[in-house]
């Protein structure tokens, strides 16, 4: 850039904020960023690592933060179990007094043979939870989201005369598993680091195509719950179903039982899921078993709603046993696993309202999309507090070619691949150049002198 | 019937035994006075119950013996080599290692004794010989500290826990017994030492095996089982269906598996397999005649890997009892249409619908006691230990797969009967405190052995004696 100061001369009066360095614009920065960016994309899309063993990635993140002047801390994470260790980063930019904002990226892959066939398919391995070996892929986009968060750092770095106050840069682990979001807030986030005004997520999305933006206004994910039901009987021989209790047939109605949570009891307006991931029980055709268990996610939004959910998953299998003639010492046990809850996300609507005016200046109209909220689940929500009292917004970065798109939507046609499927390959340059630009000028808008 | 006085080995008859002793030399003698009175019988000195126990301390030490070495299905080389050795000191021709399972790899290790004593009717008696995969907890002196590896490998502890050992040494004793008898019997004696009920493989191996082309062909069968809710001294008797048919049927339910989240992009086969479950108890309360008993349980479910993923698929497996063979027929299609029917009722796709599959060797027909045979035995048996010892019994579900030897179409006529195997202080005792007997394949039940391996001898000599009389 050292010839810009001679051309600048003549054209000040005209253009003067575009022509000074730091006056470029969030798009000029990430097509100048967009090369390294891919570089740092390919890296670690090649070195993914699970859940609660991000060392080389958190490593990478915080040497990108120092360089673009950041203080930072690592190895920050108090998990609720013994396993992951807490390899959070926190990246504090300071540019004088204004708000803070929080800019979070997860740094997580997951358990999954790549079968992208692309030259820069991940091949690592390493050892889950069990400790069995497992190929791992960034199946659900986080390298996209590192890459692209790294490119917003060096963006408001080059950028500080645009904006005033502090960004907390946070990258976190274990998204995907043991509740990094959690992880972090329990080791401190909000103490030992300014407390934020606002807080900005982003994510890949499968389904979106490149150079669009998605958002949704109010609740955008769900609360998750993991539900673990015991279904005790009393075993014994099959030919002698008079002399049992038979815990099958007991746990087969109330998962029948359990569909009128959402068709008899449930608003309609409020969505809910019940979901019985697995049941087991028995070892063979013949002899009646003394337990079933079966595995449960129970997803909703509002959070009376949940408690109406889960307090009817337990009524109903109680009252089931009951009517069965169940003693009263083998009722069935309903365990709400309280570890494992992730709360819904809620965007913030005037946030979102005005995040979205930002957006289609910074991206133009047509390309920033409403979609439709989901069951899934994104830990983001932790940011926000239970009470919502730091205004969030979590928004989708399309990630798919739109010829992909099309061909995906004629009849007989195969479904695009998911998030979390060994096929997930999203296009790495327009990709990570939108989340840039949104990001970054979100950001600005909030921070702005 | 005037039995009374014939009760027992009762000490007032001390002259009967003396004649035993004696070599029976002066049986002509006394069954003139008793035969108006005490037909069908015409033992004499002889009778069962005095044969029984001259037997019986000989029995109870083999019985020990085979309840401290027990052997799993298919497994039963020591037994099977102890049994021939038995058969062979009576007189018998013994034919060792009988049986063709259809599950390759499988030895046979049954045994036939034919016992030949002139022109005659053709009467088999069986008995059972493996234990099972059960750690006892009986306390006995003589209880098994047997271990084996089970068909996967698996290191089990073996018992005795379904009473075979008993039904083994009563074998011996109508062996040994019949051998002393054979001025009062004419025919052919075919003693069938099987292998793995408990698998109910054994009896079809044995029949395969050419039981019935290489042996005498029996114009009766007999059986016994232990019974683990009757008073030891007490036989039971069911005449027509008193086992029934057995089905195993594995049902595997298949879906659109996907996240946990997002429902309506899956066919869920967990809530399909739910539905399925109870639409097929509609089949025993809507669709079958009150009058024929069936049962259908699902004894595993076995489906998906954890909370927020749905599964593509999920597996049960269901035992189908019955009797009649239009009834079997008719509950196994009915479970075929509710698998479908409820598949195609939730929207799943052609080639995903559920496959039901109906295992054809796991299959043990019912078993029928023929009632002219059963009502013919039941008389004999009255005659000697009285009628409050000779009980009609509830026909139940469980399967004994006795019922091949009667032959598919019935036309060999056949009896099982139970043989009273607790203490009767101890039903009355649990009838008292309200908890239940140790049931058959329980690690603690702990059948009488002196009381019940006495009473199955008299059930079968006195069977075999009348069958075969002179």
């Amino acid at each position: 850039m050292k010839f810009l100061p001679l051309l600048a001369l003549p054209c000040l009066l005209a253009a003067a904020p575009s022509l000074r360095a730091e006056d470029q614009s969030p798009k000029q920065i990430a097509d100048q960023e967009l090369p390294s960016l891919l570089t740092i994309y390919k890296d670690v899309h090649q070195h993914p690592e699970l859940s609660g063993q991000e060392k080389q990635t958190s490593e990478l993140v915080a040497k990108e933060l120092k360089a673009v002047g950041c203080e930072v801390t690592d190895h920050l994470g108090k998990y609720s179990e013994p396993g992951p260790v807490g390899y959070g980063v926190v990246g504090v930019m300071k540019n004088g007094d204004g708000p803070v904002v929080l800019v979070r990226a997860d740094m997580d892959a997951l358990p999954i043979t790549e079968e992208t066939g692309l030259p820069y398919a991940s091949q690592a391995m390493s050892k889950n939870r069990a400790g069995d070996d497992v190929h791992i892929m960034h199946a659900c986009g986080h390298d996209v989201h590192i890459a692209t968060f790294i490119g917003v750092a060096r963006e408001m770095a080059k950028l500080k005369d645009q904006w005033q106050g502090t960004i907390l840069f946070v990258a976190q682990p274990a998204e995907e598993a043991y509740g990094g979001a959690k992880a972090l807030l329990a080791d401190g986030l909000y103490k030992r680091f300014p407390k934020p005004a606002y807080a900005l997520g982003f994510h890949d999305n499968p389904e979106l195509e490149t150079g669009h933006i998605g958002i949704t206004s109010g609740y955008t994910y769900a609360n998750v719950d993991s539900v673990d039901v015991t279904v005790m009987g009393v075993g014994g021989h099959g030919a002698y179903p008079h002399k049992t209790k038979d815990p099958i047939v007991l746990a087969a109605e109330m998962i029948n039982l359990w569909q009128t949570i959402a068709s008899r009891q449930n608003n309609p307006i409020d969505p809910i899921v019940v979901t019985v991931g697995s049941i087991h029980g028995g070892t063979k055709h013949n002899i009646i078993p003394n337990e079933v268990k079966m595995q449960l996610t129970v997803r909703t939004y509002k959070s009376e709603v949940r408690e109406r959910v889960l307090a009817a998953i337990a009524q109903m299998a109680r009252g089931c046993a009951v009517a069965g003639g169940w003693p009263e010492d083998k009722m069935p046990k309903v365990e709400v696993l309280k570890g494992e809850f992730v709360p819904a996300t809620y965007n913030n609507p005037e946030l979102t309202t005005r995040l979205i005016s930002v957006w289609k200046e910074a991206l133009g109209e047509k390309n920033v999309e409403m979609v439709d909220a989901t069951m899934g689940a994104e830990d983001f929500s932790e940011y926000s507090l239970p009470d919502h009292s730091i205004p969030a917004v979590d928004f989708h970065v399309g990630a798919v070619a739109p010829e992909k798109i099309a061909a995906s939507n004629k009849p007989g046609a195969s479904p695009l691949p998911s998030l979390h499927s060994s096929k997930f390959a999203p296009v790495p340059e327009p990709t990570i150049r939108t989340g840039v630009i949104a990001m970054t000028s979100a950001v600005l808008d909030l921070m702005k002198k | 019937m005037a039995t009374a006085p014939r009760l027992g080995d009762s000490p007032a008859l001390p002259s009967r035994r003396f004649a035993l002793a004696c070599g029976m030399k002066f049986l002509p003698l006394l069954p003139l006075s008793f035969a108006l009175a005490l037909a069908p019988f015409a033992y004499g000195e002889t009778d069962p119950t005095q044969i029984a126990g001259q037997e019986l301390p000989a029995l109870v030490t083999l019985y020990k013996d085979l309840h401290a070495h027990p052997e799993l299905s298919s497994q039963e080389e020591k037994t099977s080599a102890l049994l021939a050795k038995e058969l062979k000191a009576v007189g018998c021709e013994v034919t060792e290692h009988i049986g063709k399972y259809e599950t390759p790899g499988l030895t046979g290790y049954g045994v036939v004794g034919v016992m030949k004593n002139g022109d005659g009717p053709t009467v088999m008696i069986r008995s059972e010989m493996d234990a099972l995969p059960v750690e006892e907890e009986t306390g006995l002196p003589y209880a098994s500290k047997a271990t084996s590896k089970t068909p996967d490998s698996k290191e089990v502890h073996v018992m005795h826990a379904c009473g075979h050992d008993i039904h083994m040494a009563v074998f011996v004793g109508a062996a040994r017994a019949l051998a002393k008898m054979k001025d009062q019997w004419k025919g052919t004696i075919v003693f069938v030492a099987q292998p793995a009920e408990e698998t109910g493989s054994g009896a079809k191996a044995m029949l395969a095996d050419g039981l019935y082309t290489r042996f005498p062909k029996p114009d009766y069968a007999i059986g016994f089982h232990d019974n683990a809710e009757m008073a030891a001294g007490k036989i039971g008797y069911r005449a027509g269906y008193a086992c029934a048919n057995v089905d195993s049927v594995d049902v595997t339910v298949r879906g659109v598996g996907g996240h946990g989240a997002y429902p309506h992009k899956t066919k869920d086969p967990v809530v399909l397999a739910a539905s399925i479950v109870m639409e097929l108890q509609t089949i025993v309360s809507r669709e079958n005649n009150p009058l024929d008993p069936i049962v259908i349980t699902v004894g595993s479910i076995h489906g998906g890997t954890k909370h927020n993923i749905i599964s593509d698929e999920v597996k049960m497996q269901l035992t189908v009892r019955t009797y009649k063979p239009d009834v079997r027929q008719h509950t196994l299609d009915a479970i075929a249409r509710v698998a479908k029917g409820m598949a195609i009722a939730a929207g799943f796709p052609e080639d995903r619908m559920p496959i039901v599959k109906v295992s054809e060797t796991d299959f043990t027909p019912s078993m029928y006691n023929n009632p002219e045979l059963t009502e013919r035995l039941v008389q004999d048996w009255k005659g000697i230990l009285g009628d409050n010892n000779v009980i009609e019994r509830d026909p139940t579900m469980g399967g004994e797969d006795f019922s091949e030897f009667s032959l598919p179409d019935h036309s060999i006529p056949a009896c099982n009967f139970w043989i009273g195997a607790v203490a009767p202080e101890k039903i009355a005792a649990a009838e008292k405190s309200g908890q239940s007997l140790p049931s058959l394949h329980s690690s603690k039940f702990a059948p009488v052995p002196d009381p019940t391996i006495k009473t199955g001898l008299i059930g079968v000599i006195s069977a075999v004696l009348d069958l075969m009389k002179k």
